[in-house]
């Protein structure tokens, strides 16, 4: 059945043979019948492997294609700056910002926000001026006190010229009985350096955790001016992810789209992180395999499921609660891997997956959301 | 959308199904295919895909398909999942002739059983030259070997299905069927 020159015929149907040798071959072919018999063969086999169609759904192909979309527009989380501001799909207009909807305008709680901390650092200031003016203008009862209110000088390296010449001052004039105190400590400059020190502590901290805390204070401003459950702070609400990550941008649910759309995003995306995890290879030997953007995504998406899933609670929507609440576990699990985990571990993720068979429930309950709109 | 992604766009709409046809036929059917096909559009997505040099993009998807390929494989689990197989009794024919249909899905087993007794090397090389009509320079370049080893490879599985056939024929021939 086989001839020295059917390796050639194979060349030959692809178009890999030169000239000399082509002519060389068709002039063999005149005369073999295994050869013409091996060329049609391979014809054949081209004919049916070429016109092999995959069944593919031109919906199943958008859908993949918004998959990749979304999937890398979610996979950017802002870690830049604190400052960055949220990117809402559409944003409303200045006035709509200012005076419309339900919702309170974030420039108006901003402006809650800045009255209060200013409130804040003002009350500290007076509070501060309050106790200089009082343990300087105080004298003390008795002489033998005087002793008693001297506080030791510092070391002379970090008392500066004008402190040291205060400090003498006090131990020479100032007598501050300890009932006139502010609050019972007796008042000496060092002591009232200190009350300074640990007011800039106070305050620093203030503002180091301003972003947190001053969406912590617009929505208590928010919540007692507006006691309607509906409004919700606009700003998007920080969470350290932990002590080493930086902060990452909470899904918020009042920021865009229906109750809906934010589920079936969130679904999709879950589809494709679940998908993209469930295809790692896991190496035999050597180091293991690297996971950490799965990580990354899996956090960012359990962030969000919890917010969703509460939602649908909240609003009785059982099943979306249901599919998020078995959707949890395992992106709680894919959060808390290292970055390059046992295969062990990944493999039993893989495993919970698929007797969940939680890809698949994802996929049904997207496709049959999407076409619902 | 910015520019480039109306590029990718286009460039999935084209591949996409090209890159389903061959990784079904690498995996022995539907099950899994359109995972990794989605699976390599995102990374050449996530890669940047004016990165790649021009007309570069379509061997580099192929390579990344067939390595999720091979680990699919690796990992043995080409059982059709039961969800596809709910999908797919649902899915709505595309021949008005139910025998027309029949005839087309045993061919398409036909061409799925005798591809999957091949190796794993030989499948890629002839499934690029048969069905996305690559050159030898370029499977080589899209599988990591020489030119030599596709020629042989594509030769071999060529023989291979060959006899397969041959001898598939001759059964039928023999048992009436």
């Amino acid at each position: 059945m086989s001839c020295d020159w059917t390796e050639k015929i194979s060349l030959l149907i692809d178009g890999e043979l030169g000239p000399e040798e082509t002519a060389a071959l068709q002039k063999h072919l005149r005369d073999c019948a295994d050869c013409r018999s091996a060329q049609a063969d391979f014809l054949l086999l081209r004919r049916e492997i070429g016109s092999y169609e995959s069944e593919l759904d031109p919906i199943a192909q958008q859908q993949a294609l918004q998959n990749i979309f979304a999937s890398e527009r979610a996979a950017q989380p802002d870690f830049t700056s604190l400052k960055n501001q949220r990117v809402a799909p559409s944003l409303p207009s200045l006035r709509e910002r200012l005076f419309g909807g339900p919702r309170l305008s974030p420039a108006l709680m901003a402006g809650f926000a800045l009255l209060l901390i200013g409130t804040i650092v003002g009350l500290a200031v007076y509070l501060n001026s309050r106790r200089t003016t009082q343990s300087i203008a105080v004298s003390a009862p008795s002489g033998a006190n005087t002793s008693e209110n001297i506080a030791t000088p510092r070391p002379q390296s970090s008392v500066s010229p004008r402190e040291s010449v205060a400090v003498e001052k006090g131990n020479r004039e100032m007598r501050v009985p300890s009932n006139n105190s502010v609050d019972g400590r007796i008042n000496t400059p060092v002591a009232l350096a200190a009350d300074r020190k640990n007011e800039r502590k106070r305050l620093l901290s203030v503002g180091r955790n301003g972003v947190e805390r001053a969406n912590d204070v617009a929505r208590t401003a928010v919540r007692q001016s507006a006691p309607d459950e509906s409004l919700a702070p606009a700003e998007p609400s920080y969470v350290a992810v932990s002590n080493t990550a930086p902060y990452v941008r909470v899904f918020d649910p009042a920021v865009s789209g229906t109750a809906q759309q934010r589920t079936t995003r969130h679904v999709e995306q879950a589809q494709v992180l679940l998908r993209s995890f469930r295809n790692t290879r896991l190496a035999a030997r050597g180091p293991a395999t690297d996971i950490a953007y799965d990580k990354k995504r899996s956090q960012k998406l359990l962030y969000q499921n919890i917010v969703l899933r509460r939602e649908a609670s909240k609003t009785g929507d059982v099943p979306v609660e249901k599919l998020l609440s078995s959707l949890e576990p395992i992106l709680l699990d894919i959060a808390n891997l290292p970055d390059r985990p046992a295969r062990d571990d990944v493999r039993s993720i893989k495993e919970r997956m698929q007797r969940k068979n939680i890809v698949a429930m994802l996929q049904v309950n997207s496709t049959g959301a999407s076409r619902s709109y | 959308m910015t520019s480039e992604d109306e590029e990718f766009a286009m460039f999935f709409q084209d591949q996409y199904p090209n890159l389903c046809r061959f990784l079904e036929c690498m995996l022995g059917g539907r099950s899994g295919a359109q995972d990794i096909a989605q699976e390599s559009f995102m990374q050449l997505y996530r890669t940047g895909f004016r990165t790649l040099p021009e007309g570069e993009a379509r061997f580099w998807i192929y390579r990344v398909a067939r390595n999720f390929a091979l680990n699919e494989l690796n990992k043995g689990q080409t059982r059709q999942r039961l969800f596809d197989k709910v999908v797919e009794a649902f899915r709505p024919s595309k021949f008005p002739d139910p025998a027309e249909e029949f005839e087309a899905t045993e061919r398409r087993a036909i061409v799925l059983e005798m591809l999957k007794s091949l190796p794993e090397d030989q499948r890629s090389a002839l499934l690029l030259r048969e069905q996305e009509e690559m050159s030898y320079r370029e499977i080589a370049g899209v599988l990591g070997v020489s030119e030599s080893k596709v020629k042989v490879d594509i030769f071999r599985a060529r023989n291979t299905l060959r006899e397969r056939w041959h001898r598939k024929q001759k059964s039928y021939a023999s048992t009436g069927a």
